[in-house]
């Protein structure tokens, strides 16, 4: 069986000046997946993750679409190739609506207003916010204000979803109703995600393969099972006593 | 409680059946001749100049968040492509129309394109000092302009009162229509949307640049236009008439008092010009400047009090926040 992917890193260095941000990062992230980016504060998640977006050119390094490389191309390149995010701080469009907002990330792919209005409709109703679509952004509360900008990602047909902290502040039960959204996106749209993550038992439910960095290097690459048991990733960032199973308390 | 008592689109039934008032009423109002009605039209020909100038900032500081200090640069441009075309080279009106509006479009292309790879405040500076340098290049440039003594248009060529109350009326309507147009189109959505959250904008594939340079086109075009038949109206162009501070003070805060960036602001901020025409005919001969002490009062207290214009205001208000879903 031959696992294609979605996404290929290989040799990533990011260097700001004198400070090394990213140094040699390689991963993969298989074809309609989940896959989860941990590590300690300054670890150079951010950096990576805008890297992976185009804000940054990196230093040296490669990255491919779809076995397509786009180290060099363009942040309007990348999302009609398919590739798009949310950001840390839901902070979408206030002054926009929802629909509205679906309707940006829509106007990448047609030129047509009722186009781009059916498209929008049809990622707002994904998420389940069907009834706030005339609502304008700055009126929702914070979790419906996530589920907007995630209609907004989609209704740019992503092959792959860049995720930043997507979970942090949500309650237990949004939680849960996120990583259900999540896994169906994944299934029916074969849509891959890459999730940056503090909210550690979220990513140990919901990612098949964990990439955990370390001082801009990757420390360990694996399963939640093999990261929550490596002694390095327990020594560096989970801490001694750290126990999975109470940590997959979303059990799949 | 029960204050809040709208629905959404009930507000919106309200105020288009307010507004529609408000064209009919002015339409209908040369209908009845009198004293008083010659000087309510007196004053309601500046108001509509200056709503539609509001408005026509309005398309490129709000919807593209491009803040503009010199319009009146695009402004004088209109003026004095009318007034040199016209007067000086017997030029067919029309095209010098066009004339006005091809440079003020291509000179706001250039500085949108260039500001926009640059920040916040720069658009505000290269406007502010375009302006200074079309005021300067006006005065001194004798051959074209008459200088300081400004161009003077025959009779021929200008409008009387009357006709310019109607034709500001039908301009008033139709920026607002071109505004609505813009609003809701992909480049407004697109403007508004690199203006919020330019990150966002950008991994969702938005081009920030171009949007922001077609909106500022359509804006100096509208401002450029307004200026032409501004000098239609006056019958003189000279240089402090149209590129002044004053112009482009005076629209920006009509939109801001109003709200910025959306379609009915300016149309509210439009009291204000009404309150300094009022204070300075009232006041103006024994106390000089008053209308100027007025315009920073009432601007004071709108940022306090209503940072984001009366229109926003309103909808807080008035709009019952639990059942504005449909």
């Amino acid at each position: 069986m031959t696992e294609t992917n979605i996404l290929e890193v290989e040799g990533l260095t990011k260097v700001f000046g004198g400070l090394v941000a990213n140094e040699d990062v390689s991963f993969t992230i298989p074809q309609g997946s989940i896959c989860g980016l941990i590590g300690p504060n300054g670890a150079g998640k951010s950096t990576m993750f805008k890297t992976i977006l185009g804000v940054h050119i990196p230093t040296r390094g490669r990255i491919l679409l779809n076995g397509k490389d786009i180290t060099r191309d363009s942040q309007q390149a990348r999302c009609r190739a398919g590739l798009c995010c949310t950001f840390q701080l839901a902070e979408s469009f206030s002054e926009l609506s929802v629909l509205e907002a679906a309707m940006v990330g829509a106007y990448g792919r047609t030129a047509w207003r009722s186009e781009a209005r059916r498209l929008a409709y049809e990622a707002i109703e994904l998420v389940g916010l069907l009834d706030r679509a005339n609502r304008r952004y700055s009126e929702l509360n914070a979790f419906e204000r996530k589920k907007s900008e995630l209609a907004t990602a989609l209704a740019s047909d992503p092959k792959l979803l860049l995720l930043d902290e997507l979970f942090a502040g949500c309650s237990l039960q949004e939680i849960g109703e996120l990583i259900t959204l999540l896994d169906r996106l994944a299934l029916m749209r074969g849509i891959s995600f890459l999730i940056v993550e503090h909210v550690l038992h979220v990513i140990m439910s919901l990612c098949s393969k964990i990439i955990v960095l370390e001082s801009g290097r990757v420390l360990e690459i694996g399963s939640p099972q093999q990261i929550s048991t490596s002694p390095t990733v327990l020594a560096a960032y989970l801490g001694e006593d750290y126990d999975v199973d109470e940590h997959q308390k979303f059990g799949r | 409680m029960n204050t809040h008592f709208l629905s959404a689109r009930r507000l919106a039934v309200i105020g288009y059946a307010c507004v529609a008032a408000l064209v009919l009423g002015c339409a209908i109002l040369p209908l009845f001749p009198s004293p008083g009605t010659t000087y309510a039209m007196g004053l309601i020909l500046q108001i509509m100049l200056f709503v539609y100038l509001a408005q026509a900032w309005n398309i490129a500081g709000g919807f593209a968040g491009l803040f503009s200090l010199g319009h009146s640069a695009f402004f004088g441009l209109g003026a004095y492509a009318y007034a040199v075309g016209v007067g000086k080279y017997g030029l067919n009106p029309v095209l010098c129309f066009g004339i006005g509006a091809f440079l003020a479009a291509c000179l706001g292309a250039v500085t949108a394109i260039v500001s926009t790879r640059l920040s916040g405040m720069f658009f505000a500076m290269v406007t502010l000092g375009l302006n200074e340098i079309l005021l300067n290049l006006a005065s001194q440039m004798n051959w074209l302009t008459n200088g300081d003594a400004g161009s003077y248009l025959r009779k021929q060529f200008t409008m009387n009162p009357a006709a310019a109350y109607y034709v500001f009326l039908g301009l008033c309507i139709a920026i607002f229509m071109v505004a609505a147009v813009v609003r809701y189109s992909k480049l407004g959505t697109m403007c508004i949307a690199a203006k919020e959250n330019e990150a966002f904008a950008r991994a969702l594939g938005v081009r920030p640049g171009p949007w922001k340079a077609g909106a500022v086109v359509i804006s100096a075009i509208a401002t450029a236009i307004g200026g032409g038949l501004f000098a239609m109206y006056q019958g003189i162009v000279t240089p402090s008439m149209v590129f002044t501070f004053t112009v482009s003070v005076k629209m920006l805060i009509v939109a801001m008092i109003g709200g910025v960036g959306t379609v009915w602001g300016p149309l509210l901020g439009s009291f204000l010009v009404l309150f300094d025409e009022l204070v300075r005919a009232a006041m103006g001969s024994s106390f000089g400047g008053v209308s100027l002490v007025a315009y920073g009062i009432i601007l004071i207290c709108s940022a306090l009090f209503l940072p984001k214009g009366i229109i926003e205001a309103i909808r807080r208000a008035t709009l019952n926040r639990s059942s504005t879903r449909d």
